[in-house]
C-alpha cells in the first residue's frame, strides 16, 4: 500500500509525471467517448488500423526530417475517412480493408525506418514512450483534445442517432454523412496524439476495451458513455501509477492491462447479477 | 400538387433491374400499399423514396411543401440494434432529431412528444426497458413510436 501512496505522491511532484498524467488521461476520455459509437458500429478495429498507418506517416516524416504532426495528422484523418466511407457503402468489407491497411502501412514504417538508418527508437514508436512528452506536446495535445470533447457533448444525440440507426437518420433528413466524418476526424485525431504515449500497437486498446467494460453492465446508451469515459481515465491514472510503482513497468502496457482486469471484473459481475435475477 | 411524384422510374441492385418505367403520385390523405412476391423490388422502391438508394433512371420529387425532415420511417431491424444497448426512451426520442438542426439538446416539447407516442403505443411502462431485450414485437412498437415522432407529414 506504502508502495501505491509514494507512487501517487510521485505523480503529483514531478512536472513529466503529471503531465504525462494530465494528456493521457484526457486522451484516455476522447477515445472512450468515441470507440462507444465504433465498436457499436462494427468498427473496433479501425484505431488500429489508424494507428499502423500513424505508425506509417510517423515514420516516413522522421526520415524526411519534417515535423511529424504536420505529416500524420492529415494521413491519417484522410485514411479515416476512406474506411467509414468505404465500409458504409459497403464496397470492401471494413475488416479486410483495415487488415490490408495496417499491415501494409506498418511494414511502409519499418522498412523506412530501418533503410534511411534514423536515430529512432522502434521500440517507443509501437509502444509508445510516456515520458518523452515535451510542454509543447502537452499543449498540442491540449488544443486537439478538447475540440473532440466539446465537439461530442454537441452531437451527442446525432452521434447516437447516427450509431442506432443510420438509415432511419438518412431517411428523416438528418445528415448522416456530416456525423459520419465528424467521427472519424476526431477519431484520427485522438489517435494521432495518443499514439505517442501508447504506442501504434497499444492504442486502439483505449478505443475498444472501455466502451466494451461498459457495456457488460450498462443498458442505457447514456450511461455507456459517461461510464466508458470514467473508467478510461480511471485506467490511465490506475496504469500510471503501476508504471511509477513498479521499476522497469511499461506505462501504455500497464494502462492497457489495468484495463484488461476492469473489463474482466465487469463481466463477472454481469454474469452474477444475471443469475441473481434468474432465482 | 402531390406529395410525392414518381416519373419513370427505374430501379435497379447489382445492374439487375426490378422496377421499370414506374410512374404513380401519393396524395395528401392517401394510404399506398405496395404488394409484390420476394425480391419483386418493394424494398427497393422504399429505400428510391426515402433518398436512401440513387434510381437508375427516371426522378423522384417531393412536392406540396414536403421536406426531408418531415418524414417519419419504420425501417426493417438492421443488425447492429440487435446488441445496442440503449433505453426504450433514448431511441423514441431520437425520433424527434431530425427538426433540430445544430441545436445540441432536445426541447421540453420534444420529450413531451416523444411520451404521448409511447404512450400511444402503450409502450410508457417500457420507458427504461433495455432495447435489445425487448421481444421482436415490442422493439417494432418502439421502432414505431420514433417513427411518429419524426413524422409531421408523411410516413413510411
Amino acid at each position: 500500500m506504502n508502495v501505491v501512496m509514494e507512487a501517487i505522491r510521485n505523480i503529483f511532484a514531478y512536472e513529466f509525471l503529471l503531465r504525462a498524467v494530465i494528456v493521457g488521461t484526457l486522451i484516455s476520455v476522447c477515445a472512450a467517448l468515441l470507440g462507444v459509437s465504433l465498436v457499436l458500429k462494427r468498427f473496433s478495429m479501425m484505431g488500429d488500423g489508424l494507428s499502423h498507418i500513424g505508425f506509417g506517416a510517423l515514420a516516413v516524416s522522421v526520415a524526411f526530417g519534417v515535423s511529424s504532426m504536420a505529416v500524420s495528422l492529415p494521413v491519417v484523418i484522410a485514411v479515416a475517412f476512406l474506411m467509414l466511407w468505404l465500409g458504409d457503402k459497403g464496397k470492401m468489407r471494413g475488416d479486410a480493408l483495415i487488415g490490408l491497411m495496417s499491415t501494409g502501412a506498418l511494414a511502409i514504417g519499418v522498412m523506412v525506418v530501418s533503410i534511411s538508418g534514423t536515430n529512432v527508437n522502434l521500440m517507443d514508436f509501437l509502444f509508445g514512450s510516456v515520458f518523452a512528452l515535451t510542454q509543447g506536446d502537452v499543449y498540442i495535445s491540449l488544443c486537439l483534445a478538447i475540440p473532440v470533447l466539446v465537439l461530442f457533448v454537441l452531437f451527442y444525440h446525432k452521434i447516437f442517432a447516427v450509431t442506432f440507426d443510420g438509415g432511419f437518420a438518412r431517411a428523416t433528413g438528418i445528415r448522416t454523412g456530416l456525423y459520419t466524418s465528424l467521427i472519424a476526424i476526431l477519431t484520427a485525431v485522438t489517435i494521432v496524439i495518443g499514439m505517442r504515449f501508447m504506442g501504434a500497437l497499444l492504442i486502439s486498446g483505449l478505443v475498444v476495451f472501455p466502451p466494451l467494460t461498459a457495456m457488460q453492465l450498462c443498458k442505457k446508451f447514456r450511461n455507456v458513455v459517461l461510464c466508458a469515459a470514467a473508467l478510461s481515465g480511471l485506467s490511465f491514472f490506475l496504469g500510471m501509477v503501476l508504471c511509477v510503482a513498479i521499476p522497469n513497468c511499461p506505462a501504455g502496457a500497464g494502462v492497457i492491462c489495468v484495463n484488461l482486469v476492469l473489463f474482466l471484473l465487469f463481466s463477472l459481475l454481469a454474469r452474477v447479477r444475471r443469475l441473481v435475477a434468474k432465482d | 400538387m402531390a406529395l410525392i411524384t414518381c416519373k419513370d422510374l427505374t430501379l435497379a441492385y447489382e445492374n439487375h433491374i426490378v422496377v421499370e418505367n414506374l410512374s404513380f403520385e401519393v396524395n395528401p390523405g392517401d394510404y399506398l400499399c405496395i404488394i409484390g412476391e420476394n425480391g419483386s423490388g418493394k424494398t427497393t422502391l422504399m429505400k428510391a423514396l426515402l433518398g436512401l438508394k440513387k434510381a437508375k433512371h427516371g426522378t423522384i420529387e417531393l412536392g406540396d411543401g414536403l421536406h426531408k425532415n418531415e418524414i417519419g420511417y419504420l425501417p426493417q431491424q438492421t443488425f447492429v440494434q440487435r446488441d445496442f444497448p440503449a433505453s426504450v426512451y433514448e431511441v423514441v426520442l431520437s425520433g424527434c432529431l431530425n427538426r433540430s438542426g445544430l441545436r445540441p439538446f432536445y426541447t421540453k416539447a420534444e420529450k413531451q412528444q416523444a411520451l404521448e407516442n409511447m404512450a400511444k403505443l402503450n409502450i410508457t411502462a417500457l420507458k427504461d426497458a433495455c432495447y435489445r431485450e425487448l421481444s421482436g414485437g415490442q422493439q417494432q412498437r418502439v421502432l414505431l413510436a420514433r417513427a411518429l415522432c419524426a413524422h409531421r407529414n408523411f410516413c413510411f
